[in-house]
């Protein structure tokens, strides 16, 4: 077997797999040039989106923590609230959501911008409306509790959608961290 | 080859020779994606793509990868169209790059892709491997397809989420269900291969680019070892 | 608290996230090996050894040569070549040093590359690290994790030999022999692991 394996049997076939993986990286690097900027401006798009659905009154935004925190402002440059997006751990991997809350403190409205990993029909829904509405309204100085978690049954309580308790949380806690940094900034803005 | 037969190499694919259902190829894809009709489509496309691609590539360059590191070549090739399907299909169709999650790159170890490379394309002229490939993929389209709409069906009431049904049976899109649904069609294509008189495959991987050194022979191996400790 | 995350990720990565149940990756194998109890146990060892390794030499090529050269997208060519080539070299190492482990390892070891678990492993940990908010996720936990998914691997590849051991003496419909009945045993096995659900979250509270 040994003296099979002379120098060119040894380079043939690593000179001619060096060349595919160069062509491939050359091929992929193209196409990266190619999709990166669509790929940055959808996502810059849906997170757009996303804020100006949690914050109607708003017609532009001023970013105030890179990706995080967004204060939103109307056509005449008052601040109307702030964006807020935070991220958990769900039932099948990470939950993204977008708070919107006014000036006053209270919640205005909650997406569920990501939630893809969760079950289909149960943690999904999530981020349908019946679940989310349930946010507005509530106040963000107080923590909301999904009504399983409380015994009282107060006024910041929501109700998680059926079967999917650990999605509901993983929402109503990432909503919590969103207050959480309205409260911090405010109280910073305040001194 | 004449006319007939390349259209041979494209229908084979679909029917008699169905990936899924009849060479019990790619079932990890098969399970995890069909929960809804349009996740199922949205794969199915994907691995087509990838897969017409990787055949056309493979089958041109079959004369000069030395058959040494043909496996390594073969899997690079693939990688490389899968990321390529990839990195498009997040710029151009966002919500099915987040629906499909981690089984988008994981086409690359989809074994119909490697098995069509090892077993076609790699001893057949480009065109025979194009048609080759797309006939796999839309079989394999076809079978997600089936399995995502009677799971969507079933487990949400509804079809391309349209609401059709007023109740739901929840485990049905749970993986549980995927099983379940998976079986009952093999069983259906196992019973409508048994009245056409072919042949019957009752273990996955069969098809399997690996085959040869795959489960059976692990199988074999590890009772051939037994036997081998009992002596 | 990071023993406690720790012990978190290992149990939920056996349990709640099982790779073969709940996640369904490496199905191949898991349908394909598990006809002896032998055999699905020497599988689920390579699997969990090249799991453990692949995760060893990937995380820290994505975290300190991908993401600051900006090319993350070659992470698939990558990953798929490293585990490639790693099963090579382990295959080649325990020939010539270890041959008693060669021999109760060795045939598994080439069809390990093909399987998407190995591959699943060391991508979705990636995600894992932007995921987690209430600790840092890092190589140790990667780790952790990848030899939690080599152990639930094994717990459900042991679990369904057992299951299997029982099918063959039963009196199956004859449309329903062989994978028919092999899938639908495989539904009720994953059906067991719903139950797991939420499990971790209330044994181990890290908020």
């Amino acid at each position: 077997m040994r003296n099979k394996l002379s120098a060119k049997a040894i380079l043939i076939p690593t000179i001619s797999l060096f060349l595919i993986c160069l062509v491939v990286t050359a091929l992929l690097a193209l196409t990266n040039n190619v999709t990166a900027d669509k790929i940055a401006e959808n996502e810059a798009q849906s997170k757009e989106n996303s804020m100006f659905a949690v914050l109607p009154d708003a017609a532009g935004f001023d970013e105030l923590e890179a990706d995080v925190m967004y204060q939103g402002k109307d056509k005449d440059g008052n601040i109307v609230g702030y964006a807020i997006s935070t991220s958990t751990q769900g039932y099948g991997g990470q939950v993204k959501v977008m708070t919107g809350i006014d000036t006053d403190g209270n919640i205005v409205g909650v997406d569920v911008f990501y939630n893809d990993d969760e079950t289909p029909g149960l943690g999904k829904n999530t981020s349908n409306d019946d679940f989310r509405s349930q946010f507005k309204g509530l106040s963000a100085k107080e923590d909301i509790v999904v009504s399983k978690d409380s015994t009282g049954g107060g006024a910041q309580t929501i109700d998680a959608v059926t079967s999917a308790t650990i999605s509901s949380r993983a929402v109503t806690k990432a909503v919590n961290e969103a207050c959480d940094k309205f409260t911090e900034y405010t109280a910073k803005e305040a001194k | 080859m004449a006319k007939h037969g390349y259209l041979k190499e494209f229908t084979k694919g679909i029917v008699k020779e169905n990936p899924v259902l009849c060479l019990v190829l790619g079932t990890c894809p098969t399970l995890a994606v069909t929960t809804s009709a349009s996740n199922a489509i949205g794969m199915g496309v994907a691995a087509t793509a990838v897969l017409i691609c990787s055949n056309a590539v493979i089958s041109a360059l079959r004369k000069v990868i030395p058959d040494k590191v043909r496996i390594p070549a073969y899997i690079t090739i693939i990688a490389g169209f899968v990321t390529i399907v990839q990195m498009l299909v997040k710029a151009f169709a966002p919500a099915i790059n987040d629906s499909l999650g981690i089984f988008l790159p994981l086409i690359v170890v989809n074994c119909i892709i490697l098995g069509r490379a090892e077993m076609f394309a790699g001893k057949n002229p480009v065109l025979p491997s194009i048609l080759d490939g797309l006939g796999m993929g839309v079989g394999f389209t076809a079978a997600l397809l089936c399995m995502g709409i009677i799971r969507e069906l079933l487990g949400s009431g509804s079809v391309f989420g349209v609401q059709l049904l007023p109740f739901k049976i929840l485990i049905f899109i749970l993986p549980p269900g995927g099983f379940f649904v998976f079986g009952m069609l093999i069983m259906l294509a196992n019973k409508l291969n048994t009245r056409a008189g072919r042949e019957v495959k009752t273990t996955p991987c069969d098809g399997c680019p690996m085959a040869a050194n795959c489960s059976q022979k692990a199988e074999k191996c590890g009772e051939k070892e037994a036997a081998e400790h009992v002596d | 608290m990071l023993i406690k995350s720790l012990v978190a990720v290992f149990l939920a990565a056996i349990l709640t996230e099982n790779y073969v149940l709940c996640k369904f990756l490496g199905i191949c194998p898991f349908l394909g090996v598990s006809k002896k109890l032998n055999t699905a146990f020497g599988m689920s060892v390579a699997v969990t050894f090249v799991m453990v390794l692949a995760t060893a030499v990937t995380f820290p090529i994505y975290t300190y040569v991908l993401v600051p050269a900006g090319i993350e997208y070659l992470q698939t060519v990558l990953f798929i070549l490293i585990i490639a080539g790693l099963v090579q070299l382990v295959e080649i190492i325990l020939k010539k040093y270890i041959p008693s482990l060669y021999k109760s390892l060795g045939i598994y070891l080439p069809l390990i590359t093909t399987n998407c678990a190995v591959l699943g492993v060391t991508m979705l940990v990636l995600q894992k690290v932007d995921s987690t908010t209430l600790y840092d996720y890092t190589y140790l936990h990667a780790l952790i994790n990848a030899f939690g998914a080599g152990i639930g691997f094994m717990v459900a590849m042991v679990m369904f030999a057992g299951v299997r051991g029982r099918l063959e003496s039963a009196d199956i419909p004859k449309s329903l022999k062989g994978l028919p009945i092999t899938l639908v045993s495989a539904a009720l096995t994953a059906l067991s692991f719903l139950g797991f659900a939420g499990v971790v979250d209330k044994l181990i509270p890290l908020s």
